[in-house]
């Protein structure tokens, strides 16, 4: 549970990004919007090409997987975001498939008012 | 607000009222929505008044009901003063309690918050042992009823509607069957927490509904989610907290049938709806005469009200036309003054509204139920933000099928429309 508590602590500072997806490119473009806009967001992830830096924390698929246990299990806090492409509810990403809108502006509306 | 939130809303504040005397304190109430305008009503019928309404919204600031005036939270320890733990109070009708309790002690307020419904049974805004272990035993329960589903409705792919609205319904039901195709889905049962919603989707055809208790329906969505169970869909636009698509409405505008057709079931945009077609034509309506009579609905259950004297107006008109006036109610709602009451069935009510042949309501989820009638339809709309975005209700729920959409006003000019 140690993880959980470093989660509990990192929120009442950030908002935490768990980043759920393979998706390198994605991944790149939300590191470039967090840097150019705001500093009051990290991004976790277990498969973040890169180790560490300012805006990522690469973390265990352990520790990763707790986390995403907890975030099924209720809504513990407001202060993170999941990106993830799980199937049985629906996520912004349909928006992008089907030309609602583009990834570019998905990545906007998830850090809108961040 | 539904009858069940707006007795458990006037239980919690009568309850409230035994221990705190409200009288002498500022009240603030956190959220300007449809239930919190109500909960000023509820208030101004004890003779109390509310100091402010907090909001984070920009568009919302300076709007005031009845005397209260919409402020950003961040101003209240400045409003409360000094003494804000003894004399003052915040209210919450939300179902974002959770995060407005957080947001309201990370601004340093001390004064009581008070959550008069339990509209939000996901949230709970703690890391503890006996917070996770309630959690869990809640989702066990969850998955317990999952799997007593799964045995009655064996190989059946389960549909879960998280909010008791008929819109929401009718908009999922018009996609389902491109859904279904898609995923190769031959046998379903959905999850709904109404009868009405049932009715809505008996709309659709023969399928298999299960009408459910809130809290058990919110265990099971949590329980299959928690599993990650691929056998099972939630189709709500932003509801429970997993559900992201409403924040797409701070960037663009998207349409309620958009959000459904593409966001909810990922179809393409071009999908044609399917229009319902298992409508009862019911001959015991023949008091109404036909295309002489006017089909008034002026509730609905999660959009604020529309004034009165609106609808005393548009009474007004159609009477002095000859027209004769019925008030759709459910329960124990009141027909508008010189109507009278008619309580058609939901799968009725298109045939009913075809007979008399003029239809006036509040734009609510009844609209959508009766969007395939041929007779003249006006929706009015009450002058309000969807959700905590900058579109108004009557761009996200606009109508085509309906001959008027209107927000509502008392300049409305009814021979003229």
């Amino acid at each position: 549970m140690q993880i959980l508590q470093e989660l509990n602590k990192a929120i009442t500072g950030k908002k935490i990004i768990i980043y759920d997806l393979g998706d390198s490119n994605l991944l790149a473009s939300l590191k470039e919007k967090i840097s150019m806009f705001t500093d009051s967001i990290v991004i976790w992830s277990c498969t973040a090409p890169d180790k560490m830096s300012d805006i990522v924390r690469c973390i265990s698929p352990d520790d990763f997987e707790q986390i995403n246990s907890i975030y099924r299990l209720y809504e513990f806090t407001d202060r993170i975001i999941y990106i993830s492409a799980d199937m049985n509810y629906p996520s912004m990403f349909n928006y992008v498939n089907t030309g609602i809108m583009s990834e570019n502006e998905m990545l906007d509306a998830l850090l809108y008012n961040l | 607000m539904d009858k069940k939130h707006y007795d458990e809303m006037c239980s919690s504040l009568n309850k409230l009222m035994t221990d705190t005397d409200l009288k002498s304190k500022e009240i603030f109430l956190f959220g300007h929505c449809g239930a919190t305008l109500e909960l000023i009503d509820l208030l101004e019928s004890k003779d109390i008044k509310a100091a402010g309404i907090l909001d984070n919204s920009d568009s919302k600031q300076g709007i005031v009901y009845k005397g209260a005036k919409v402020y950003f939270p961040a101003q209240i320890n400045q409003m409360a003063g000094d003494r804000a733990e003894e004399d003052s109070i915040v209210l919450i009708t939300s179902r974002f309690y959770a995060s407005m309790l957080s947001q309201l002690r990370g601004l340093g307020y001390t004064g009581s918050v008070r959550k008069l419904i339990n509209y939000n049974t996901y949230a709970d805004y703690s890391l503890s042992d006996d917070t996770i272990k309630r959690m869990q035993d809640r989702e066990q329960h969850g998955e317990q009823l999952v799997e007593a589903y799964k045995v009655k409705y064996a190989d059946s792919f389960m549909v879960f509607f998280p909010f008791e609205a008929l819109g929401d319904v009718y908009y999922a039901m018009s996609y389902w069957r491109e859904y279904a195709k898609k995923h190769d889905i031959k046998y379903v049962v959905f999850f709904v927490c109404s009868n009405a919603q049932a009715e809505v989707i008996s709309m659709f055809g023969g399928y298999a509904v299960e009408v459910c208790e809130q809290k058990e329906l919110d265990a099971m969505i949590q329980a299959v989610i928690y599993t990650e169970d691929k056998n099972a869909f939630i189709a709500h636009q932003d509801r429970p907290y997993v559900v992201n698509l409403s924040k797409a409405l701070y960037i663009k505008k998207i349409p309620l049938d958009k959000i459904y057709c593409c966001g909810i079931f990922g179809l393409p945009e071009d999908t044609k709806p399917e229009k319902p077609s298992s409508i009862i034509d019911n001959r015991k309506y023949d008091m109404i005469p036909e295309g002489n009579a006017v089909i008034f609905s002026p509730y609905a259950k999660s959009v604020p009200a529309i004034d009165p004297k609106i609808w005393e107006l548009a009474v007004s008109y159609y009477r002095s036309v000859g027209k004769k006036c019925f008030t759709n109610v459910v329960g124990d709602e009141k027909p508008l003054t010189d109507t009278e009451a008619i309580s058609p069935a939901i799968r009725e009510l298109v045939s009913v509204v075809n007979r008399a042949g003029t239809f006036v309501g509040i734009r609510s989820g009844l609209c959508d139920v009766i969007r395939t009638s041929t007779a003249k339809m006006i929706a009015l709309y009450p002058d309000y933000n969807y959700c905590d975005t900058r579109w108004k209700a009557i761009d996200m729920y606009y109508l085509n099928e309906f001959k008027e959409n209107i927000v509502a006003s008392e300049n409305i000019q009814w021979e003229k429309l």
